[in-house]
């Protein structure tokens, strides 16, 4: 009976569709019909990322230590022309002026990571210090030179958002959360849909969610023109794991699915009802972990608040929880007997396994082998938990730590001021440095890479080193360098290696010959007080 | 001699990049410890072997391309699943047909007993298998020249631009026959009477344009850059014009931030 029942639907299926083929051949629509979809979740955009020759000369510089110079381009490689777009998923937040969304290249936009050791502040020089002088090859003065297209193309971030149905719309790139690792957009006006986030209580284990993201589209379509078409695509996983904190906020979600790879980082996940339930934000094999809607929102508050990229608080610390590890690993770190097996069984705590020179965990003492037990008399059961209450101090602000030693009985109390984190990709470089090596400075708030001659002919220059970063308000952007200018020689000598910057970074007034747009110019840069 | 010590300088030593210094106590007990010295040795020399292979290297647009496939292969599924495709009709087809001579061979049989014709209920069997065998060959036929005639799944096909299953979609447009599509203000719908008025017809052309396909306006290139290390050796690196997701290929860390802050503060 169930066969028949079916294969009369099936029947019935068949000919409503032949019947609504022949008649849709003779109604034609009016226009191009658009097509909607149910919980089709339109608060997830389409984010463009677009970067120019001289910023992924950045990102590579700032990648390889091994990049002494640059050798040869690409005829189609310009300097300050579109070479590179990122395509990744955003999620409009509610006032619908806000975006926020894990944009792999967000390091190009952003100053070069620094030392350890809290940078010195530049003093500003005073106006008018940059002074401008006759020299070789007749150069023209600065000011005869207004920042045209190319010179404006370092200055801003090239972001373009499309939405759900269809629409372009430029973007304004306000920073980096240094500790979601998220970039948060916004728009002039709100433009985008607004939209009920998923309540934290209902995400529960064994939930199928979809995790939304663009893709490329094949090209080989007849009739498709030529170029690269995109599609918001969905992967479907289901929840396996959700972790809250000691007062049971979501800290995470985890998801898993055969279909999940690399690509779906950066996918903004919602259910079935098509509500945020928040951005994916690691793979690991055929699982994800999904960094909750409401700290999405939190990072974009912070980053709105101070209108530009908020550095995460330090302590300059990693470590393992306890109660993850066994009595043989900590053992192993210099716990012995009793002692070791307490703490296993209690499970409690933070196993510190190594700590930053010059950080503030090292100028308090700490050492691999501690164990934090407490922040703020809030006992640590898992890493979750420590985050979540690092993440409630600012940069700068003092925390209370508990911490038990190997070597002494007593707990012991620190009180320890967190710094602001010198590496916005908090990677895990920082902790190696036998070759982690700061970028180099020419001078200070410059960030250059020297060039071959076939280059430098591209240039209009004849070698040199070529600016690829400016720190705003430095002395360098003072006196009036600029990203894309190439440093031909300082005082009167070529520079063809970074390892000249050592003429540069002196007590006294340095005079530097640049090639900017195909003419030289010479600028006087203040002794660096 | 602690075969623990010699198992972490070893890991060291492999973990260690190539010119990178080793930290002072591995090198002490290189100097004590022939085994582990011998190891390094033979390490430092594959690494130089190595390096002097040079460098093998994906073609930029391979992960391009590679999802560009994943993508095109995940609709051609979908659209068997959801009956988009000639799959699901092919079987609704074969099935009315399965019914059809089922009913046959049951009125057969009644005709056959009501006659009471022993000769004649015989031949009924090769009878009905050859009209069953026949039906299949036609239905077959019809199948492969359904299939001939559907182009292969693609995401410019209407039906991956429709990008959620039959029933959960609603078309719009602003012609009055279209009004019928009862569709609630956010969007989802109501309720959809499909028999009522005639359904519009997306086609590639249309749904190049449309919203939920949309083009990049830039076109995949391959940009070469070469670097020097500064000590004389230089390499060609690959850029590709666009990159999808979270594809660092230009960064130092290829891991997203957040997996590498976990145990890390």
């Amino acid at each position: 009976m169930l066969g028949l029942v079916l294969c009369v639907s099936a029947t019935a299926q068949t000919l409503l569709t032949v019947s609504r083929t022949a008649e849709s051949q003779i109604t034609k629509p009016p226009r191009p019909v658009q097509v909607e979809t149910s919980a089709s979740a339109p608060q997830v955009v389409t984010i463009l990322h677009r970067l120019n020759g001289l910023k992924v000369i950045r990102l590579l510089l700032r990648g390889n230590e091994q990049f002494g110079a640059l050798a040869n381009i690409d005829e189609a490689f310009q300097m300050g022309g579109q070479v590179h777009t990122n395509v990744i998923a955003g999620l409009a937040l509610s006032d619908g002026q806000t975006i926020a969304a894990w944009l792999p290249e967000a390091e190009a936009e952003l100053p070069p990571p620094l030392p350890f050791a809290p940078a010195q502040p530049t003093a500003p020089a005073p106006p008018g210090s940059a002074r401008l002088k006759s020299g070789p090859g007749a150069p023209a003065a600065i000011s005869a030179l207004p920042p045209n297209a190319f010179q404006r193309s370092f200055a801003t971030v090239d972001v373009k958002i499309v939405t759900r149905d269809g629409r372009n719309l430029l973007g304004r790139y306000v920073g980096l959360d240094g500790l979601t690792g998220l970039s948060v957009i916004t728009l002039s006006t709100s433009d985008l849909p607004k939209s009920t986030d998923a309540t934290e209580d209902s995400i529960q284990p064994g939930q199928r969610v979809r995790l939304i993201g663009p893709e490329p589209v094949s090209q080989n379509e007849p009739g498709a023109k030529a170029g690269i078409y995109v599609r918001v695509g969905e992967t479907e996983a289901t929840v396996v794991d959700v972790t809250r904190t000691a007062t049971k906020t979501l800290a995470r979600v985890r998801i898993k699915s055969p279909k999940i790879t690399q690509a779906n980082i950066g996918a903004v996940a919602v259910n079935s009802s098509g509500e945020p339930l928040g951005i994916v934000n690691a793979v690991e094999g055929d699982e994800a972990s999904i960094l909750p809607v409401r700290l999405v929102r939190s990072a974009a508050g912070r980053v709105i608040a101070r209108q530009a990229s908020v550095p995460r608080p330090w302590l300059g610390v990693r470590g393992e929880p306890i109660g993850r590890l066994t009595l043989e690993r900590i053992l192993k770190v210099g716990w012995q007997g009793d002692r070791a097996r307490a703490l296993a069984e209690k499970r409690l705590g933070i196993l510190l396994t190594s700590v930053v020179p010059g950080s503030p965990a090292a100028t308090a003492e700490l050492k691999p082998g501690d164990v934090i037990l407490r922040v703020n008399d809030e006992m640590i059961h898992n890493a979750e938990d420590f985050s979540m209450f690092l993440q409630d101090a600012a940069p700068g602000s003092f925390v209370n730590f508990t911490v038990v030693r190997p070597d002494t009985a007593a707990l012991e109390a620190f009180k320890i001021k967190l710094a602001e984190s010198p590496e916005p990709f908090f990677g895990p470089i920082m902790f190696d440095a036998r070759t982690w090596v700061p970028p180099p400075m020419l001078v200070p708030g410059i960030e250059a890479i020297a060039i071959k001659p076939k280059v430098a002919a591209r240039l209009g220059a004849t070698g040199g080193l070529l600016i690829v970063y400016v720190q705003p308000n430095s002395v360098a952007s003072a006196a009036g360098l600029r990203p894309g200018d190439v440093i031909e020689s300082v005082n009167g000598n070529s520079i063809v290696t970074r390892s000249a910057s050592g003429l540069l970074n002196k007590s006294t007034n340095t005079t530097v010959v640049v090639v900017r747009n195909k003419k030289k110019l010479t600028i006087a840069i203040p002794a660096n007080k | 001699m602690n075969k623990t010590d010699c198992r972490d300088v070893r890991r060291e030593i492999e973990e260690a990049a190539t010119g990178e210094l080793l930290t002072t106590p591995v090198r002490e007990h290189l100097s004590r410890c022939a085994s582990c010295a011998k190891f390094g040795d033979e390490q430092q020399e594959l690494r130089n072997m190595v390096v002097s292979l040079g460098t093998v290297e994906a073609p930029a647009d391979f992960d391009f391309k590679l999802r560009a496939r994943l993508t095109a292969s995940r609709s051609a599924r979908r659209d068997l699943l959801s009956g988009n495709g000639f799959g699901m009709r092919s079987v609704a087809a074969f099935a009315t047909l399965v019914l059809l001579l089922g009913f046959a061979v049951i009125m057969m049989n009644v005709r056959s007993r009501r006659t009471e014709s022993a000769p004649a209920a015989q031949a009924n069997g090769p009878a009905s298998e050859s009209n069953r065998q026949t039906a299949q060959l036609d239905e077959n036929k019809r199948s492969e020249g359904a299939r001939a005639g559907t182009s292969p799944p693609n995401a410019l096909n209407p039906t991956d631009v429709q990008a959620s299953p039959p029933g959960r979609q609603v078309t719009k447009g602003n012609g009055s026959s279209l009004s019928q599509y009862a569709v609630a203000r956010n969007g989802r719908v109501k309720a959809t009477d499909l028999s009522a008025s005639p359904a519009p017809v997306l086609r590639p052309t249309e749904t190049a344009i449309g919203s939920s396909v949309f083009p990049l306006g830039t076109s995949y290139q391959s940009l070469k850059v070469s670097v020097d290390d500064g000590r004389g050796s230089s390499r060609t690196i690959s850029l590709p014009t666009v990159s999808f997701g979270s594809s660092r290929v230009l960064a130092r860390n290829p891991k997203p931030v957040n997996a590498a802050m976990r145990d890390s503060w």
